[in-house]
């Protein structure tokens, strides 16, 4: 989203440019969001109210046609996991060998279960909220109560009976058919075996230099847990969420199947309104995401006020992490189209495909027609689409700073710790890529690409090196091609000039 | 926002003030945002009357404190006048080393920082620490392995770990009952004179990694070697890490700015009980924990920051002060000098140890505390806008 063009756009135009590839950009309007955000009624037939072409709202905003002055658009549990999601990256990076006095098995996985499975693990409303926004930004809300729902990340786990992805034996894991919420308790269990290790019997694993390895939750084969579990967390949790469930169309009453025709019991949204604005959430992009720049969605710079990813819409100098902040893939998808060698807009075709889609929901007084359900779930896939290159994308970003890094070994800039947090983003990123039911990576290549890509990084000294680059380029090739990537962003064989 | 980052490895607090200079965009063609002041000769000033001289003193403490440790090892560390020699060597190396700690730009920054090698760590690691690490190096002699210092992570070396073993002379060890040491009575196995000679021998090999690195950076820094301050001035040259003299002054900056995120919020607030970030047994969080020097390193950053920010002590030396005078803001020069000296002022009114005030006298700390924010609140406000600094982010940010 680079360009200073207002996002004001027709839903024709919408539909072309969420189909293909837009080069164009986001606005740099910096106007507070509307009490709606605005846009004419669509009709049954996609034109606008006065048979025209209908324009959409500028921002995901939405009012009730139910309640009066009062929005129809929540989804406070989405925001809520991505705090969760937050919470635990902030406890793993933040462990050191003086966080436990008196470390006891058990000890570590039941403080990262809590944030795990919060609602269910003693989590309340009034636990308070560690996370603050970048920039010394200040968080509108303070507990997990005034975010709304106290919410699982664990419950909400995709229930399929093993990742694939994550090799049968290797690193104890297991037999091979670990589900999805078990592989993050095993993550758990190597995390607290780290910290009983080097706090109890001062084993502190080595690097392949010999030197002691700094970090608890980094081991000596090179995996970084923090990032793995987290990055994997998003898309077993957020991008799974929608795709598989609220945004998928294979259940009726539920997802884009969902009724449209009166308001759920007590709230002032229809079923299938929520239904969108969840998977919406789960995307994690501020409201009036189309005001920032690319830059300041990746938070690396621009105007005071948007610079640090977040924006204060309404003035009154909180930041609300309700929908004044971008979370989750929507920040990768403007870091991967402000880092594009060939134009990307990740960014904006996602977000106005949601834009689209709440909008045409708004506009149907009832059940949607069948033109309607096709158009809705173009506007899905356009979405999703956007999302998922976003992930893919940003794991061709990690391929090449995995080549960049093994390019070091023998090197005194060589940093085994980056080299560690580099391969677990992208083996976090890439596992997630299974979550979406409609991925363009099929099933086959999606083992392919597990398999080049292996449970764990290659490090120095190794006699793999030169295969584990030659697999590391076809892993990339895989990605692609699957998602019709542009060979000048792919980057070139050492893993340079490209994202 | 968020996402992931290769910020990985030991994210200290040197890497996270450190980055701070390299964070600003707009490094085109430099902008004189000086309006009209000389800012590189405020930079080349403060560079050869405050900070160079800084890390020369405290090269020459660090080369006394090997000769009074070497005593004191030699002694098998039974001798207490020599122990004590030794403490009081540590305490005034330690003096001279919370001047620089508020001077961490170019060499001592993080190696992400423009021109950082990392030396910070290397010489004090604080609030990366751990006694039970050292403890547990005392038990397993990994102190007589010469690659110790190059392998082992810095809180088992450098003048955190030497406070350790020279100030704490108890029998006892800082570790849980379920570490291996006491688990499995390794360290009940070891005579306590065994151990006391352990900790003497131990403190030697760090007195004399510490000598070394210190000496190493005062030459960076030594205007007849390789002369940084040249560099720190010389911003937009081919031979200067920093691009534009905006750069330069903000990575200058962010090294005062140490007083807010660590000096205040670290130092005092957590350990004083002032914060939300400390629930529990936060007066344990002091920074001086075994040689109760806290205060004396309060006061010493203190006086720090003043000579930053007056460029030294010699008349017409330029500084921050002179520069906002330039800008118009005279009364706002003299009000954050003012300030400054208040904190020093709160600062000594801590008696006679923070530790003991925290628990005796806590409206004194809580003083400090507002003298404190007194300076952070200027700086963050009327400071930034009057000189268009940029202030620093806290940390590194994500990479992805």
């Amino acid at each position: 989203m680079t360009t200073t063009t207002p996002l004001r756009i027709t839903l024709a135009l919408a539909l072309v440019t969420l189909l293909a590839v837009s080069s164009s950009g986001c606005s740099d309007d910096t106007n507070s969001t509307p009490a709606d955000g605005g846009g004419d009624a669509t009709r049954a037939d996609g034109t606008g109210a006065d048979g025209g072409t209908p324009t959409l709202p500028e921002t995901y905003t939405f009012a009730s046609r139910f309640v009066s002055g009062e929005s129809s658009v929540v989804h406070s549990g989405q925001s809520g996991r991505h705090l969760l999601i937050e919470e635990i990256k902030r406890f793993i990076g933040e462990l050191t060998d003086t966080s436990y006095a008196s470390p006891k098995a058990g000890d570590v996985v039941a403080d990262l279960m809590f944030f795990y499975d919060f609602k269910n693990a003693g989590g309340t409303e009034g636990e308070k909220i560690k996370f603050a926004p970048a920039g010394g930004g200040s968080a509108k809300q303070a507990t997990f109560g005034d975010v709304g729902e106290i919410v699982s990340l664990h419950e909400k786990m995709p229930d399929i009976e093993s990742v694939v992805g994550w090799t049968a034996g290797t690193a104890g894991w297991g037999d091979g058919s670990v589900k999805p919420s078990d592989l993050v308790k095993q993550w758990f269990g190597a995390v607290e075996t780290l910290v009983l290790a080097r706090i109890n019997d001062a084993n502190i694993p080595k690097d392949p230099s010999g030197k002691d390895i700094a970090s608890p939750y980094l081991s000596a084969d090179g995996i970084d847990y923090e990032e793995l579990i987290v990055k994997f967390l998003l898309g077993a949790v957020a991008l799974s969420q929608a795709a598989d469930k609220y945004l998928d169309d294979d259940k009726d009453g539920q997802g884009l199947l969902s009724d449209n025709t009166k308001a759920v019991a007590g709230k002032p949204y229809t079923a299938l309104e929520h239904a969108w604005d969840e998977g919406f959430g789960y995307f994690g992009a501020a409201h009036d995401y189309s005001a920032y720049t690319d830059e300041e969605i990746a938070g690396a710079g621009g105007r005071d006020g948007y610079k640090n990813g977040w924006y204060d819409s309404d003035a009154d100098g909180k930041v609300d992490l309700g929908r004044e902040i971008n979370w989750g893939a929507s920040v990768n998808a403007g870091k991967r189209d402000l880092g594009a060698k060939a134009k990307t807009d990740f960014s904006k075709q996602a977000f106005e495909a949601f834009v689209a889609g709440r909008h045409l929901i708004r506009s149907i007084d009832g059940a949607p027609s069948s033109a309607q359900l096709d158009m809705l779930r173009g506007y899905r896939d356009a979405a999703l689409g956007a999302w998922e290159k976003a992930i893919a994308a940003t794991a061709v970003h990690y391929i090449n700073d995995v080549l960049q890094d093994m390019a070091k070994f023998g090197n005194t800039d060589y940093s085994f710790a980056s080299h560690a947090g580099h391969w677990s983003e992208l083996k976090g990123f890439t596992l997630s890529l299974q979550f979406n039911p409609r991925s363009p990576l099929t099933a086959a290549k999606l083992g392919e690409l597990h398999q080049k890509i292996g449970d764990k990084p290659v490090l120095p000294g190794a006699s793999n090196v030169a295969e584990y680059k030659t697999a590391l380029l076809a892993a990339r090739d895989i990605l692609k091609d699957a998602y019709g990537f542009d060979a000048q962003n792919v980057g070139d064989a050492d893993g340079n000039n490209g994202w | 926002m968020v996402g992931s980052g290769s910020r990985r490895g030991w994210v200290t607090l040197a890497m996270g003030l450190a980055l701070l200079g390299g964070c600003k965009s707009g490094d085109g063609p430099a902008v004189d945002t000086g309006a009209g002041f000389d800012r590189k000769a405020m930079l080349d000033n403060i560079a050869a009357s405050v900070l160079a001289p800084a890390f020369a003193t405290f090269a020459d403490r660090a080369d006394a404190l090997v000769s009074a440790v070497t005593a004191h090892a030699a002694a098998q560390g039974a001798d207490t006048a020599k122990r004590d020699a030794a403490l009081a060597a540590w305490k005034a190396a330690t003096l001279a080393w919370q001047r620089a700690e508020q001077m961490q730009l170019g060499p001592s920054a993080s190696t992400a920082s423009a021109g950082g090698e990392g030396l910070r760590d290397e010489i004090y690691s604080w609030p990366t620490v751990s006694a039970c690490a050292v403890d547990q190096q005392i038990v397993a002699q990994g102190y007589s392995d010469p690659a110790f210092i190059e392998n082992k992570l810095v809180n088992v070396y450098g003048l955190d770990a030497l406070e350790y073993l020279l100030a704490h002379a108890a029998a006892e060890n800082s570790c849980p009952s379920t570490a291996a040491i006491n688990r499995d009575g390794e360290w009940a196995a070891i005579a306590a004179a065994e151990v006391t000679k352990r900790r003497a021998d131990y403190a030697l090999v760090a007195a004399q990694a510490l000598a070394k690195t210190a000496r190493a950076l005062a030459d960076k820094w030594d205007a007849s070697k390789d002369n940084f301050g040249a560099k720190l001035g010389g911003a937009g040259s081919d031979s200067s890490p920093y691009k534009t003299l905006d750069l330069a002054v903000d990575a200058l900056f962010s090294a005062m700015y140490y007083v807010d995120y660590v000096v205040k919020d670290l130092k005092v607030e957590i350990p004083g009980g002032l914060s939300t970030n400390c629930q529990t047994d936060c007066a344990n969080q002091r920074e001086s924990r075994w040689a109760n020097h806290s205060k004396e390193n309060i006061v010493a950053n203190l006086e720090a920051l003043q000579a930053i920010y007056r460029g030294g002590d010699k008349p017409g030396a330029l500084g921050f002060d002179d520069w906002l005078e330039a800008r118009g803001a005279k009364q706002l020069a003299a009000d954050l000098d003012a300030d400054i000296t208040a904190a020093i002022a709160a600062a000594n009114k801590v008696s006679p140890t923070l530790g003991e005030a925290i628990a005796n006298s806590p409206a004194d700390v809580t003083a400090l505390q507002q003298a404190l924010k007194r300076i952070t609140d200027k700086l963050n406000n009327d400071f930034v806008v009057a000189l268009k600094v940029t202030i620093p982010p806290l940390g590194a940010g994500d990479a992805d």
